[in-house]
């Protein structure tokens, strides 16, 4: 509960939007974009994972958080990773 | 600090330390809990490509950034609230959950306006999907899994929502000030969780076709 | 100060309590009743199989009851009963703390227990459930059977299991007492820290896998329904991705309580502290990249087949740097044989002889033979029954002191003790020759030729099932009539012992300041 130390400040919350805001919109206008499907999805998803990083380091003060908060965050993450990874290995070599 | 410390705690601080760790444990079983969806979306795509890509175009891409639009302002306007109630602004942080809650409530009818309009064309889940225009096993799953991905979201939100309005009243009643505002923080994680689902599915459902 | 017993007797004082030591017993009692519930259930199956021929079941009152037997026993006693009951009892007093960081929450597990359990047994109760506790697609979506209402009872349950992970995880990092460091916490600690950070990475993946497949059942969702394009294998792959590391859900806490008996009765260090705690951890990680190692034959892709086959030899590792640990921890302790002594006994050769079968399945050309099979039966009982039931029965042995105050009989537990791991034996050996020789799963009938090995199987589960009835009659009977005890009748060092008997509401008198580590037997009890 601690002031100003550990909690992000309104100029950061402003940049975070704009930021956000901007990202929303590029990624709206690479849908446009003459790219191949592969890329795209993954520029598409780049993006995404940009913006999560966004909300999670400045809304929800990950960048303060102490360490254990960090593990788990990352440990849920890698789980979701590798969820997908399996699942896409047995089918992707099937 | 008048927030009341519990007896098993020896201080404020690490009672603070420990409700925010359980939240973020909390939140990392939710996302888990979205994470088999991903993965069955993942597989189901690599199977089926191409009538997934006819589905991603068949969705209409300005409601669904519309949503992501309203989302994103709205984990803004969450974190806005957190950040005035800290600086003491009450009326501030009243006005900016309310916004919020706007916000997710316009995300849910623009949301309801989406699947009616699936429904008009026989757009259903499983054995329900009767859309002649697409056929075939590939987009009955991909829309199942539209169904079921938007579904659980959505059903997060109405949870969120419900979140909000009772931190809106213990702000309103005072209860949730300065010096005491862990449920508004910890209401606000939950809200910016959600949201970050939503910013996964908004490319998976209508952008990457 | 008043003991946590005796502050409060109404029936509401325990039902709305937010004492840890008091919900510990609550959900001994809830899990008991799972346990007695589970094993009629076993009993039945083994009277079916006496003879070769149907007889008191059909086939499908047959399926309904081994189906019963595993559900009740897997989600309602095996997952839940050694962190609910002993975690919750003992985690937070073996921290020098007061109560776990979250109380309400504790209570509320509780409840979502109870309600995932109810819904879980009213649809058992009606229709019942004819699938196997594994609900695999697509059998499951088209099933007549209760089969939508089951798998959401599971999921209540799941989150209960959550619930309490999450406690269990925050209590740790925050409540430990001064000079607790990491590696001052009891084994028994870690363990269920390792169990509590699988069941908040793993039960959300099967709530949601099993919220699937009652979608499929009672909508037609189709996720997993091959006639709608859907794929069967991959409610395989997002069933075992939770049940997989729910096996080590079931078996570290029991690991942990294996840590205090074998240091407690042996009045010995562990042989080495990081080596038991590290591979808790190890366990609890390598656990989440082996669940392919149940679909050797469900057609999955033979680059995964090798993959999960080598990583599954890897948990043989861990348990084995655990086994041998506790084995050089007798050497020179000062060895008394008490029941959970002799249950510790019983573990090792029955872990041991579970976990070689173990390594055997997880090769994949040896599971094409033995797949389905009364092998595989036999191998996961020796792990679940040998281990975590016989732990279980330690723990309840071991702490009964500091629960109730009381002792229990130590000639009838002696009676129990041997009954439980004799008639384990001779009800589960017979099944490995069973499988071997072909004996398939999960069928009412079978040739003649096995019979004679049936019935010692089934003679076998009633000595087991006797034995469970005398420990149970004779514990309860000691709870209210026992001889008191002291404070720390078997002379332990560990911290939940320093604790006045029975502890009063909040533990300690005085907040503890920790010295020593919790086997350090060479000094003297006060840290």
């Amino acid at each position: 509960m601690s002031e100003s130390s550990s909690s992000s400040s309104g100029l950061s919350y402003i940049l975070a939007l704009v930021s956000l805001l901007a990202l929303t919109g590029l990624s709206f206008g690479m849908h446009f974009a003459p790219l191949g499907g592969g890329v795209g999805t993954l520029v598409a998803l780049g993006i995404a994972t940009v913006k999560v990083a966004i909300v999670a380091l400045v809304f929800m003060e990950l960048r303060f958080g102490t360490t254990p908060i960090r593990v788990v965050a990352l440990t849920c993450l890698s789980f979701v990773a590798l969820l997908c990874l399996g699942l896409a290995a047995d089918v992707g070599f099937r | 600090m008048n927030r009341r410390v519990e007896i098993q705690f020896e201080s404020a601080a690490r009672q603070e330390h420990a409700v925010q760790l359980g939240m973020w444990i909390f939140l990392g079983s939710e996302l888990l809990l979205f994470a088999g969806l991903f993965g069955l979306y993942t597989v189901y795509r690599t199977e089926y490509g191409l009538e997934f890509d006819a589905g991603i175009h068949h969705n209409q891409l300005l409601l669904g950034s519309t949503n992501t639009v309203v989302l994103i302002v709205s984990s803004f306007t969450v974190a806005w609230a957190l950040y005035n109630v800290r600086k003491d602004k009450r009326d501030t942080a009243l006005a900016m959950l309310g916004i919020t809650m706007l916000l997710g409530l316009a995300f849910l009818v623009i949301k309801g306006v989406e699947y009616a309009h699936h429904f008009s064309e026989g757009v259903f889940p499983g054995k329900a999907y009767t859309n002649l225009e697409l056929p075939g096993h590939g987009a009955r799953m991909f829309f199942t899994l539209y169904y079921l991905m938007t579904g659980l979201h959505a059903l997060h939100m109405i949870g969120g929502l419900a979140v909000m309005g009772w931190v809106t009243h213990r702000v309103w009643t005072r209860r949730t000030n300065r010096e005491s505002h862990t449920e508004l923080h910890l209401g606000a994680l939950y809200w910016h969780l959600v949201d970050s689902i939503w910013i996964f599915l908004w490319p998976l459902f209508y952008l990457t076709g | 100060m008043t003991s946590y017993l005796a502050s409060g007797r109404s029936l509401r004082s325990w039902l709305v309590t937010k004492d840890h030591k008091r919900i510990g017993i609550l959900f001994l009692i809830a899990t008991t009743l799972a346990l007695v519930l589970g094993g009629v259930f076993a009993l039945l199956i083994r009277i079916e199989l006496l003879t070769p021929e149907p007889s008191v079941f059909d086939a499908l009152d047959y399926n309904r009851s081994f189906t019963h037997h595993g559900v009740v026993m897997v989600f309602l006693f095996m997952v839940p009963v050694i962190p609910t009951v002993f975690g919750n009892f003992f985690l937070p007093m073996m921290l020098g703390a007061p109560d776990v960081a979250l109380p309400r929450l504790n209570l509320a597990s509780f409840y979502v227990y109870c309600l995932g359990a109810t819904i879980l047994l009213l649809s058992l109760w009606f229709g019942g459930v004819d699938t196997g506790w594994t609900f695999y697609a697509p059998y499951a979506t088209t099933s007549p059977t209760a089969v939508a209402t089951a798998v959401f009872g599971v999921f209540v349950v799941g989150i209960s299991s959550i619930l309490t992970g999450l406690n269990f995880i925050v209590t740790v990092h925050t409540m430990r007492a001064k000079g607790m460091r990491w590696f001052r916490m009891p084994l028994f600690v870690w363990a269920i820290y390792a169990t509590a950070i699988i069941q908040v990475l793993a039960t959300p993946v099967l709530g949601l896998s099993l919220l699937l497949v009652g979608a499929d059942h009672a909508f037609g969702m189709g996720v997993f329904d091959p006639a709608l394009g859907g794929d069967p294998i991959l409610f395989q792959h997002l069933f075992w991705f939770y049940s997989h590391p729910a096996v080590y859900i079931m078996i570290l806490p029991a690991m942990g309580v294996v840590s205090e008996v074998v240091c407690t009765f042996s009045h010995n260090r562990p042989a080495s502290y990081r080596a038991i705690a590290i591979s808790s951890i190890g366990i609890a990680f390598i656990g989440f990249l082996t669940w392919g190692h149940h679909m050797f034959v469900s057609g999955m892709s033979m680059l995964d087949v090798g993959a999960f086959g080598i990583l599954s030899m890897f948990v043989a590792i861990f348990s084995a740097i655990k086994v041998f640990t506790w084995t050089a921890t007798l050497y020179r302790g000062r060895i008394t044989f008490n029941a959970p002594m002799l249950y510790f006994f019983g573990f090792m050769f029955l872990f041991v002889f579970g976990g070689m079968t173990g390594v055997a399945v997880a090769t994949s050309s040896l599971d094409i033979h033995w797949h389905d099979t009364y092998f595989v039966v036999a191998h996961f009982h020796f792990i679940m029954v040998g281990g975590t039931l016989t732990m279980f029965l330690a723990a309840c042995h071991y702490w009964f002191p500091k629960m109730f105050g009381r002792r229990y009989p130590e000639k009838w537990a002696l009676i129990g003790a041997v009954a439980v791991i004799l008639g384990f034996v001779f009800t589960f050996t017979p099944q490995f020759l069973l499988g071997n020789a072909g004996m398939p799963r999960r069928y009412h009938t079978y040739v003649p030729e096995y019979q004679w090995l049936n019935v010692m199987s089934t003679a076998g589960a009633t000595i087991l099932a006797l034995g469970l009835v005398v420990t149970l009659v004779y514990l309860v009977h000691s709870i209210f009539r026992g001889e008191k005890a002291g404070d720390n009748p078997w002379d332990s060092r560990g911290y939940e012992w320093l604790a006045p008997t029975p502890p009063p509401t909040h533990n300690f008198h005085t907040p503890l300041v920790i010295a020593r580590g919790p086997y350090d037997f060479h000094c003297p009890e006060r840290p």
